[in-house]
């Protein structure tokens, strides 16, 4: 295009930077800056390792790639980009990547007709479609499809849009410039890049100018990752963790918040590809302070919102505004929403390869669509108020940010949550609350109209004014990289209170959350639900590198299942190898060596029960922390003059009702001096799991204290025949108009998340009162997986352990303070490794001589 | 048949969109699609303002990165009107 060039010669940086002092100037400020920025990252553990080396590799290229000649600069990205694929992955997965990408390129461009060439692009995309789910068998590596359905899925419709219109230039370099972009190596979740506005703003501007903006958008980008990470791992609630008023509005304000997450992701994107000349606009702009439905819709994903405008509402406008403009308006409004739900599903077929379609879902985008088409409408009838910067505090726009902000986070609970039953039974806890509780949300509320009552980020014509010295881009940029960078020094963070150096410190932790770790327990990421999709995204991402060969325990190798109240139990004398590692039984269906059923009087016997972290998951038979604490004491003659068994009785996944049976079948037979009850924070969801299985199986409960809980909690008996209908009162309703009924399968699992709590208690009173009648010493073993501890996880203890009469043995801050990862089986599994559980054994070594009295062990002269 | 098309349009767009503004702060290269000055329901009512005034006719696809500036519009009217 002659316009573009012209542009583009006269803005762009092509002599030599060394002839003119202003651009070494700026040019090393870039460099300083981009160096302080990779410091932040790798600080912080941001995103994954292959986001450094991309930002590194693009650090590096920038400064080469600056100093180019214009003609050599969009091979020279295309070349950093294809470098960055071939360092991401193994060479024949870029290779098919780069290979099946150009197929698609070059299908875009047959000289034959369009509409064919529409058709042909649809059937390679269906066969890749059915590769991507392993419906015909390819050598692709599973790392593969997510990168190549990003890059692909929406820009190739943009590409093909462009060319139909005859936008597209004849430049190679650019095309795969556009489609192999260097940030898509290491981000799936990816902004819609228009293939117009990319070429058409290519170094539109000055030069230094671009590259200016990117740094500050980068920046912008990691500090939106760290305040994700603050509120992922510091405020964010799982939803069974909501018991009252002020649980619930964190709940619903946090998990909105979460979005920042894929605002930080966009930036760091769009920041990255300034830095080669590409001048692409703001992906997102104060979405939180909108004041609209369709404000927000202006501010939030904008890429996605001009893709739907071009491809949706414009040509739906058009094709319909004969019929009247309001009745164009309402039905273009409507396409652009069904097809962004549709085509929010057809993303995640292709990062995820499932097409979800759920409740929540539908409704999100429906409420959304209706409350867009009402202020469409709203606006076009009486027009719409710009908010300029010239405007001063406004208590009106205050009031209405605030507002639209509390539904807009109740809209994003709804499409959040994993049924709409779950979600309105979470409301229930608004009814509990507090004089100080309202009275903090009020006054939050008010804070929340004085900040927002100002015209934030409003347009502002007056671009030649003199720009306050706090607004100066470069400024501000290097002010929070320093700041970023000082804060995660240990030295500075010292000087710090306790509660805000823990803080900051969580910011360096690239863990999960406790209510991603709760997921984790309750074996829900296999099928990742919206929030897994979206917010979970530590989680998610840990899945992705799970290799395919990784098998969980089933029924087809070691478990037993029965139709009682235990459910499951490990079949006696089996051995296999399971990811790797020697997993056996022996002939009493206990993962441990052989014990006799007898005990010899000069025999001292522990019995531990739980569920996969006492089984040892994940780490060879001798390496589970029995063992290595039996030999311990064994090498060290505790007890004194007694020989030591310490029985392993884990079951992968029991919960503390399994326990109580397990104990009572099984354990006392063996006449345990000591008997070690295993539970971690995450009780409510082993619970929860069981229960759910045990009584929609049918299976007898043998124990009427507890089939009283159930009954309570409306869950015994169990009907499981007849239309799912949700709440009591529904059905009661059903049940008049002579419909059979039952309760959904959510509503169950809420309401024993509801009961859990008094479930765990009946169990461990009733195992410690059972424990003292066989003349054993009971014991609560609190462990945790190796993951980022939950809030509030020593809290159970005292309920469930000393008040329910056991001696509590807390190994929950084990990893306090460690690197996470060097305890871990996997980055995909969360069961402690050989160390972990070496880790373990010494400390369950140090509880056992600390108690020794308690106990009844003779530790010999060697007291502690 | 050239017509003196951004006077018009600086007009208009400060009438409707932008009452109490200085028409000099809106300049011919005031970006008007991402400063939010023209969203998406501002863009038709441009069009339809567009297309009476100067009796042209748009089509959808040019509505997405031609209507951002001052300039950008009068390049594409000058571009639609008929050559005297």
């Amino acid at each position: 295009m002659a316009t573009e060039s012209r542009v583009t010669t006269l803005n762009a940086p092509s002599r030599p930077i060394g002839l003119r002092l202003e651009g070494v100037l700026r040019f090393a400020l870039l460099l300083a800056g981009l160096g302080l920025a990779l410091l932040v990252i790798q600080q912080f553990h941001l995103e994954n390792r292959t986001f450094f080396y991309v930002a590194a590799l693009a650090a590096g290229g920038f400064a080469v790639h600056a100093l180019l000649p214009l003609a050599y600069r969009l091979p020279f990205f295309v070349a950093l980009s294809v470098t960055g694929f071939a360092l991401a992955f193994s060479l024949a997965d870029a290779a098919w990547l780069i290979g099946i990408g150009l197929v698609l390129i070059a299908l875009c461009h047959l000289p034959i007709r369009f509409s064919l060439r529409v058709a042909l692009i649809v059937i390679v995309g269906t066969l890749l479609a059915f590769a991507r789910v392993r419906a015909i068998a390819t050598p692709i590596g599973g790392a593969v499809w997510p990168i190549l359905g990003s890059i692909f899925m929406f820009r190739l419709v943009l590409y093909l849009h462009a060319l139909k219109h005859g936008e597209v230039e004849p430049n190679v370099a650019r095309t795969l410039a556009y489609f192999f972009m260097l940030p898509n190596v290491s981000f799936a979740l990816f902004p819609v890049v228009d293939y117009s506005t990319f070429r058409r703003n290519y170094y539109d501007q000055d030069a230094w100018s671009i590259y200016e903006t990117g740094l500050s958008w980068i920046v912008r980008g990691l500090f939106q990752l760290l305040l994700y990470r603050l509120v992922y791992l510091n405020f964010a609630l799982e939803s069974s963790e909501v018991q009252r008023l002020g649980d619930l509005v964190q709940y619903v304000v946090t998990t909105f918040l979460l979005y920042l997450r894929v605002s930080g992701q966009f930036h760091l994107v769009v920041g990255l590809l300034c830095l080669f000349g590409f001048r692409l606009p703001e992906t997102h702009h104060l979405y939180f302070l909108s004041s609209s439905f369709t404000d927000f819709w202006r501010r939030i994903n904008i890429y996605w919102k001009d893709f739907m405008m071009k491809l949706v509402y414009y040509p739906s406008f058009f094709s319909l505004r004969r019929r009247g403009n309001r009745r164009a308006i309402v039905l273009a409004t409507a396409a652009v929403f069904a097809v962004t739900w549709v085509l929010h599903s057809y993303q995640w077929f292709w990062l995820r390869g499932g097409f979800p379609i759920t409740t929540p879902d539908v409704l999100f985008w429906g409420i959304l669509g209706a409350f867009m088409i009402f202020t469409s409408l709203s606006e076009s009838d009486r027009g719409r108020t710009r908010v300029t910067a010239r405007r001063s505090w406004n208590v009106r726009l205050g009031l209405r940010t605030v507002a639209m902000f509390c539904t807009l986070a109740i809209l994003w609970s709804l499409w959040s949550a994993e049924s709409i039953v779950e979600w309105m039974w979470m409301w229930r806890a608004g009814t509990i609350a507090s004089a100080s509780e309202i009275a903090i949300l009020i006054g939050l509320v008010f804070v929340g109209i004085a900040l927002a009552g100002w015209p934030w980020g409003a347009p502002n014509l007056r671009s030649g004014d003199r720009i306050p010295l706090y607004q100066n881009q470069t400024l501000r940029t290097f002010v929070t990289l320093s700041f970023l960078v000082l804060i995660s020094l240990p030295a500075v963070r010292e000087m710090a209170p306790q509660s805000l150096r823990d803080l900051v410190t969580s910011l360096q932790n690239p863990g999960l959350s406790s209510a991603d770790a709760a997921l984790r327990v309750r074996g829900y990421y296999e099928q990742m639900d919206q929030r897994g999709a979206l917010n979970g995204q530590a989680l998610w991402q840990e899945m992705g590198q799970k290799p395919s060969t990784w098998t969980e325990l089933a029924t087809d190798n070691m478990l037993e299942t029965h139709n009682d109240f235990l459910v499951t139990s490990l079949k006696p004398s089996y051995s296999f190898v399971w990811n790797g590692k020697l997993t056996s039984t022996n002939s009493w269906g206990m993962r441990d060596r052989e014990y006799s059923l007898q005990k010899s009087p000069d025999t001292y016997r522990i019995a531990i029960l739980g569920p996969s972290l006492t089984m040892g998951n994940g780490v060879n038979d001798s390496e589970v922390f029995d063992n290595v604490l039996e030999e311990r004491l064994a090498r060290e003659r505790i007890p004194s003059g007694k020989r030591v068994e310490v029985l392993n009785f884990g079951v992968n996944g029991y919960a503390l009702p399994q326990q109580v049976a397990l104990l009572e079948q099984r354990v006392f037979a063996f006449r345990p001096d000591v008997v070690v009850i295993t539970e971690s924070p995450y009780f409510r969801e082993g619970i929860s799991r069981y229960l759910q299985r045990l009584l929609w199986d049918g299976n007898p409960i043998p124990y009427p204290e507890l089939k009283a809980i159930l009954e309570k909690g409306g869950l015994y008996p169990m009907d499981t025949t007849g239309v799912a209908i949700p709440f009591a009162s529904l059905r009661r309703l059903a049940s008049v108009a002579g419909i059979d009924s039952r309760m959904t399968w959510h509503e169950s699992r809420a309401r024993i998340q509801a009961a859990s709590q008094e479930i765990a208690r009946w169990s461990t009173r009733r195992m410690s009162a059972e424990i003292r009648a066989h003349g054993a010493v009971p014991v609560l073993l609190a462990i945790a997986p190796a993951d980022p501890l939950p809030r509030y996880s020593d809290r159970w203890i005292g309920e469930f352990g000393t008040d329910a009469g056991l001696i509590p043995f807390n190994l929950l801050h084990l990893y306090d303070g460690q690197d996470l990862s060097a305890f871990r089986v996997a980055p995909w599994d969360n069961h402690p490794n050989a160390l972990g559980h070496r880790m373990i054994a010494d400390a369950l070594y140090k509880e056992l001589r600390l108690h020794a009295a308690d106990l009844g062990i003779d530790v010999g002269n060697d007291q502690l | 048949m050239r017509q003196d098309v951004m006077p018009a349009v600086k007009s208009f767009i400060l009438e409707k969109f932008l009452p109490g503004e200085d028409p000099q702060l809106l300049t011919p290269t005031t970006e008007l699609m991402r400063s939010g000055i023209l969203d998406s329901l501002a863009t038709l009512e441009l069009v339809t303002f567009l297309e009476q005034r100067f009796g042209i006719e748009l089509e959808a696809h040019e509505l997405g990165g031609k209507l951002n500036s001052l300039a950008e519009i009068e390049r594409l009217v000058q571009a639609k009107l008929p050559t005297a």
